[in-house]
């Protein structure tokens, strides 16, 4: 089972252009583990590196899931959406804390000023994951985020990987996202 | 591959991944003609270098991109390709197109992807009353127009428009 | 094969049929291209300015981001409301804008109607602009206003404005407010017309009357002067009685939009005659520094009005 979602991310990255952007379609059930599978498979070249914005998890929680699975985190960027939604957050180097999952508008400065600061032309956007911004945001404002955040990917010559949870679970949404990414990989069967 | 010549109008509704290479068909029949094509998922230099890499002509091509100048960048200006603010600036598009219908006798065609996404910046009647108006333009220019669409749930926009075309194309998953 | 042919097609030229389109679209796409200030274009647009006097004269508000928004900057001796709700950030954009220009030697005079000088120099400490070196360095000049200061000054003493009337040809000769003698600030905060208009309570003829005047008052001065204005949070009038924001040459808004339980701070130039300008609702931030303006960032959410 593992091999055949492995050998689906590693299909995923053939025939795209220069500068893609896919959604990953994933079941919550091993949710983490397949979006490790794709960070590992993106990062793997040497200039990759990485902006990971996370809704899910705190980025303390975060790191330490990643590192355990050998995960090179020098590679990456965080912006962390959830942690000042609990509690105060810690002076972190490799993260950003902005003050909740509903403010989209700082998202994307906070994307843009992420991107400006990392030096190199393999750079990827990771935002996990496009489901927990519709339970913080109405989906016409979260299309029009996704709309103009796709835009912006294209425009700075990115590559990006959008995480989403089932199609089931949001579909008038999900026929939306569709549209903008160059291919969508389908790992929830 | 539908016939385009047979038709003045042509809605077509598919799965995205159907609908990416139906519009790369249509562009490579319509090769010789003069095309208006708004595309509203792709940046014009993201598009023009997929389009080239399929191998396709463009120097018949006016491209209406909506994307760069929504992102706030000031990409720099080019022959075929006209920059508008944002895909709410349906004023602007329509000025565009009836500009274009005008500018070039004989057969014209306007090719729109991906209507659907109209509706994320725009009220339902404000984007019917846009089509409307193309669709005047073009009667008025013996221009013809393809709309191609995803179907998005929940969503009566298609079905409110659907009429206007001589020929609908309905080929969802 | 298909070749892209380099020879171009004479039946249909794209490059003639676009300039045509953009023609009709009245050269918009040309504001967005050339509204991107640069530091450079900043430095290189003052020191032009100062060569050549024929030159229609502009300024600069030295707010990160906020004069990207416009081609060239706020022409000189413009009147501007600066309107937005409570806590937008109305009185950290004017007191920001004197602190860049007092820092380059221009004469700056806060009138507040509101808030102490105290409570003023307080504000610009928590920021970092060192109030007591601006206050020393005599560009910078704060007082504050009482009601009892809106008057006519005329030969005969002092004349309430609040009993002033539109058809009392007299006091179209006298002068809203005092300045000290000789003294001839470059720019000017008025805080607040709000506050001047509540002195006129009952009496909207007569505030008409006055704000008229005192827009005529600081024109003749020459100076650029900003009036703040309260306004509610997603205002559709910016401005009390909305008389002064037909008189104004321009009107900035701020917003504090409301989002669930949250809060998107904006700011767009809704009017500003004399330049060009970028027509949208920007991201705007106030920092441990001062304001911060997106020009390029969308503000999502929160801004339908229905």
């Amino acid at each position: 089972m593992k091999t055949e979602y492995i050998e689906k991310i590693k299909n995923a990255f053939n025939d795209l252009p220069e500068h893609w952007l896919l959604l990953f379609v994933l079941n919550a059930e091993d949710y983490l583990e397949k979006n490790i599978a794709i960070l590992n498979e993106v990062l793997q070249q040497d200039d990759a590196v990485g902006v990971y914005v996370t809704l899910n998890r705190p980025y303390s929680v975060l790191i330490k899931i990643l590192e355990k699975n050998n995960i090179n985190t020098d590679k990456l960027f965080f912006i962390d959406c959830i942690t000042k939604t609990i509690e105060p957050e810690k002076e972190e180097k490799k993260c950003l804390f902005l003050e909740n999952p509903q403010n989209l508008t700082n998202i994307t400065i906070a994307i843009n000023e992420s991107m400006s600061a990392i030096p190199s032309k393999n750079k990827s956007l990771f935002v996990d994951s496009m489901s927990t911004l519709l339970i913080y945001n109405k989906v016409e404002t979260v299309s029009k985020f996704l709309h103009f955040l796709t835009g912006e990917i294209r425009v700075l010559n990115l590559n990006g990987i959008l995480l989403s949870t089932e199609k089931e679970l949001d579909p008038e949404f999900a026929d939306q996202l569709e549209q903008f990414v160059d291919k969508i990989v389908d790992l929830s069967k | 591959m539908i016939e385009l010549n047979n038709y003045e109008s042509i809605l077509i509704v598919e799965d995205v991944k159907s609908l990416r290479v139906t519009v790369n068909d249509i562009l490579k029949t319509l090769q010789d003609k003069p095309i208006i094509y708004i595309n509203l998922t792709n940046t014009y230099n993201s598009l023009v270098s997929n389009l080239k890499k399929d191998g396709l002509k463009i120097n018949n091509i006016l491209f209406i991109d909506c994307i760069t100048r929504l992102t706030g960048d000031s990409a720099s200006d080019q022959e075929n390709v006209l920059f508008i603010k944002e895909p709410n600036d349906l004023t602007s598009l329509e000025i565009a197109i009836s500009e274009f219908f005008e500018s070039i006798p004989g057969e014209k065609w306007l090719v729109l992807y991906a209507f659907s996404i109209l509706k994320i910046y725009n009220k339902e009647d404000i984007v019917l009353r846009f089509i409307q108006s193309i669709f005047e333009n073009a009667s008025a220019s013996n221009a013809k127009i393809v709309i191609l669409s995803t179907q998005i749930k929940n969503d009566s926009l298609i079905k409110k428009m659907a009429h206007f075309f001589e020929k609908v194309v309905m080929e969802m998953e | 094969m298909t070749q892209e042919t380099s020879e171009p097609n004479n039946i249909f030229d794209m490059s003639k049929i676009k300039a045509n389109i953009e023609k009709k679209l009245g050269k918009n796409e040309v504001i967005e291209q050339s509204s991107q200030i640069s530091e450079q274009k900043i430095q290189h647009t003052t020191e032009n300015l100062k060569k050549d006097k024929k030159a229609k004269k502009y300024v600069l508000t030295g707010i990160s981001g906020f004069d990207e928004l416009f081609e060239n900057g706020i022409p000189t001796g413009s009147n501007i409301l600066v309107a937005g709700g409570a806590g937008s950030g109305k009185t950290i954009f004017c007191l920001q804008t004197l602190q860049y220009h007092v820092s380059r030697g221009e004469k700056c005079f806060y009138m507040s109607f509101e808030e102490s000088e105290k409570r003023l120099m307080e504000h610009m400490e928590d920021f970092g602009w060192n109030p007591e070196k601006l206050l020393a360095s005599d560009n910078l000049k704060i007082k504050r206003y009482l009601p009892s200061d809106i008057h006519y000054l005329s030969e005969k003493g002092s004349n309430d404005a609040m009993f002033a009337k539109e058809e009392d040809s007299q006091l179209l000769q006298l002068e809203p407010i005092t300045l000290e003698e000789g003294y001839k600030p470059d720019f000017v905060i008025i805080d607040s017309l709000t506050a001047i208009a509540s002195t006129f309570m009952g009496k909207e003829g007569s505030y008409r009357f006055y704000a008229e005047r005192l827009f005529r008052f600081f024109e003749k001065i020459g100076s650029t002067n900003y009036f703040i204005t309260e306004t509610r949070q997603m205002p559709e009038t910016f401005s009390q009685t909305g008389v002064e924001e037909f008189l104004a040459d321009g009107v900035i808004v701020l917003y504090n939009i409301k989002r669930e339980s949250t809060r998107q701070r904006a700011i767009e130039v809704l009017k500003m005659r004399g330049t060009k300008h970028k027509e949208k609702i920007v991201a705007m931030k106030i920092s441990d520094n001062g304001m911060i303006v997106y020009p390029k960032q969308e503000v999502f959410g929160g801004m339908e009005t229905k």
